[in-house]
């Protein structure tokens, strides 16, 4: 980046930077013909400039500060006078005073090719300087930010905002670790002040901006040292945000992030990847963190696993442990095993929870690590292809959660060993996008009620529910699981669940119901042209 | 908001994530952009480039230790890694990542 800097410093021309004393001769010159010829106006001529504009004119006179602020308080009385439509007249010595300042603006006419001149030349040692400081790892100077600023916005027209962001946060990063060192050595800052002598009217201005900057930075350390952190460890945006936070703020974190003895890495993450606990309320954090201490969990191990837990607001939090706990989980061995849990989100949590509680998951043996699976989008989905494709009698044997796991492990690497669509292997040719939609959309978990309720507001279910559930022989348990689970037409397994659930959501979008009882048992399910025909026949009857 | 990915991702796909989230998270993304930017960087090292996709299912993986990330991505073949960011990213979580 430094090189990069360089060569752009290489190729820019004073002509790039913007000359801020620039003035338009022009209207100066027609100002003071006015002023000539138009004794009204000669009393009102300072209403023509803003305060910056006079500033720059009187400039060089000896008495500058208390000239310019006699020059104002004369125009805020022609300001009054010309909105309020009165007249205060302006004593002689104020007349004096406008007389001196039309002096200064012939002053200004005659010298502006000079001035402009030797400020020409200046902006050229100033690129020189900056080259020289940057090359010698001095500290850089507000009219250095400004130099690279103008070249990068005159040579990377097409991406000049991007690549601004990432010069400034390199030039930050430079400076800070330059001026950090000197914090250590103060020897060294003074003589990289006294490097700068060759600014002439600039150098007390970069002098002071090396002090403020210095004085800010002195904020931010005095926080991190309070932590015994290492600044070199903290991102520049970070540090950034530290630096914008209130001073109670600061003293409030630091307090509590020490009673609550959290190790250094991870006060290093939250500040790098949590940096916005420092924007929200301290309490936010603070209740965040009793929270997780109420069930005895690891802060620490919460920092390194599921840092998001910290800044999400402490209510949502709570709201997504209470599901956890409506479900009778433990929430200690939660955070214990498997604090990553607590970043899914409780909208994804809430359906996942229906849709395994409609398949009928237990949670009576559970294997905690396993629960992870909760996450998954589409878990309705998953279930309806491990039951299509005859794994209901394996996932429904005891510890459902861990077995399910498994099988979308196996399945993951079995499609990618394959090339597979993961979790759809249906034919194209059957798909009704529309349809999808719908589903994709308004499907929604479905209970056993909720099932007779349909199948009595349509009776074309009845034959399927009465003549394609399995009739099974042997063990009660295994038949009582198919029987929820699976329709069988021949040897093909299709899942009774999402026939129900995705028939419920056609029917609710006026599909007819025969398409939509054939659409719903077809739903990705993974036919073959013979098991197609045969549905397709039944239901449509062609 | 979250200008600093145009180089990543085209207009439209930031406007779809800026969509999808709320304020909220959208204000997590901007302050916590450094730690973004390298997990971005880094599966873009490791040829995943379904990065607008892995950003709406899985939030919380930008806010991740990058070594963390790296230790969890590592225990697994690489193609198999590539195949499921690029396919279902939300099925990461089986593999605890």
């Amino acid at each position: 980046m430094k090189d990069y800097i360089l060569n752009l410093l290489d190729k820019i021309s004073v002509d790039d930077l913007k000359n801020e004393n620039s003035f338009d001769i022009a209207f100066l010159q027609d100002v003071l013909q006015k002023s000539n010829d138009d004794q009204a106006y000669y009393n009102k001529i300072l209403l023509d400039f803003d305060e910056d504009a006079i500033a720059k004119i009187v400039a060089k006179d000896n008495n500058f500060e208390s000239f310019l602020a006699s020059l104002i308080y004369i125009k805020s009385l022609e300001q009054l006078n010309q909105n309020e439509n009165i007249e205060i007249p302006i004593s002689d010595s104020q007349r004096e005073d406008i007389g001196r300042f039309i002096y200064l603006i012939k002053q200004f006419i005659d010298n502006y090719e000079t001035d402009i001149d030797n400020q020409r030349k200046q902006k050229n040692k100033d690129i020189e300087s900056l080259k020289k400081r940057l090359k010698n790892n001095k500290p850089l100077n507000k009219n250095d930010y400004y130099i690279i600023e103008m070249g990068v916005k005159k040579f990377e027209i097409e991406n000049s905002n991007k690549k601004l962001d990432e010069i400034m946060s390199f030039l930050n990063e430079y400076n800070y670790k330059i001026i950090f060192k000197s914090e250590n050595n103060s020897d060294d800052l003074s003589k990289g002040s006294e490097s700068n002598d060759d600014f002439n009217y600039l150098a007390p201005q970069s002098f002071e901006f090396v002090k403020e900057k210095k004085k800010k930075l002195k904020k931010e350390f005095d926080f991190l040292e309070k932590l015994d952190i290492n600044p070199d460890l903290i991102y520049s945006d970070a540090l950034n945000i530290v630096n914008a936070i209130d001073d109670s703020i600061k003293k409030n974190m630091v307090s509590y992030i020490k009673k609550i003895k959290l190790n250094k890495n991870s006060i290093i993450s939250l500040i790098n990847r949590g940096c916005s606990i420092f924007v929200k309320p301290f309490d936010n954090f603070k209740s965040n963190c009793e929270l997780i201490l109420s069930y005895n969990g690891d802060l620490d191990l919460m920092i390194r696993e599921n840092i998001s837990f910290f800044f999400n607001s402490y209510e949502y939090n709570k709201n997504k442990i209470s599901i956890f706990v409506n479900n009778e989980l433990n929430i200690e061995e939660l955070l214990k095993i498997i604090p990553k849990i607590f970043a899914i989100s409780t909208n994804k949590l809430l359906k996942n929870f229906q849709i395994l509680d409609s398949y009928g998951f237990s949670f009576r043996e559970i294997d905690y690590e396993s629960l992870s699976v909760i996450g998954n989008d589409n878990i309705d989905i998953m279930l309806d292809f491990f039951i299509e494709s005859g794994f209901s009698n394996y996932i429904f044997s005891g510890n459902e959660i861990k077995n399910l796991k498994s099988l979308i492990i196996k399945r993951l690497y079995y499609a990618y060993k394959n090339d597979l669509n993961i979790w759809q292997e249906s034919l194209n040719d059957y798909i009704n996008e529309e349809y999808n939609d719908y589903i994709r959309i308004d499907r929604k978990p479905i209970t056993e009620e909720e099932i007779r309720y349909l199948i009595s507001d349509y009776p074309i279910l009845d034959s399927i529910e009465e003549g394609k559930r399995p009739i099974l022989f042997g063990d009660a348990t295994t038949a009582k699981i198919k029987r929820k689970h699976e329709f069988k037409f021949n040897n093909t397994i299709i899942s009774r669940l999402k026939t129900y659930s995705v028939f419920k959501v056609l029917v609710q979008h006026n599909v007819d119901e025969s398409k939509a009882l054939f659409y719903a048992l077809i739903y990705n399910s993974n036919l073959d042209e013979k098991d197609y025909l045969l549905i397709r026949k039944m239901v449509l009857g062609d | 908001m979250l200008d600093y990915l145009n180089g990543y991702l085209d207009n439209n796909d930031i406007e779809i994530i800026k969509k999808q989230f709320n304020k909220d998270i959208l204000n997590n993304f901007e302050a916590m952009k450094d730690n973004v930017l390298l997990i971005i960087n880094y599966l873009l090292s490791i040829d995943i480039k379904n990065i607008k996709n892995i950003i709406l299912k899985r939030p919380d993986l930008f806010f991740e230790d990058l070594e963390l990330l790296k230790e969890k991505v590592g225990k697994y073949d690489n193609n198999l890694i590539k195949f499921i960011f690029d396919n279902d990213p939300s099925s990461l979580i089986n593999l605890e990542i």
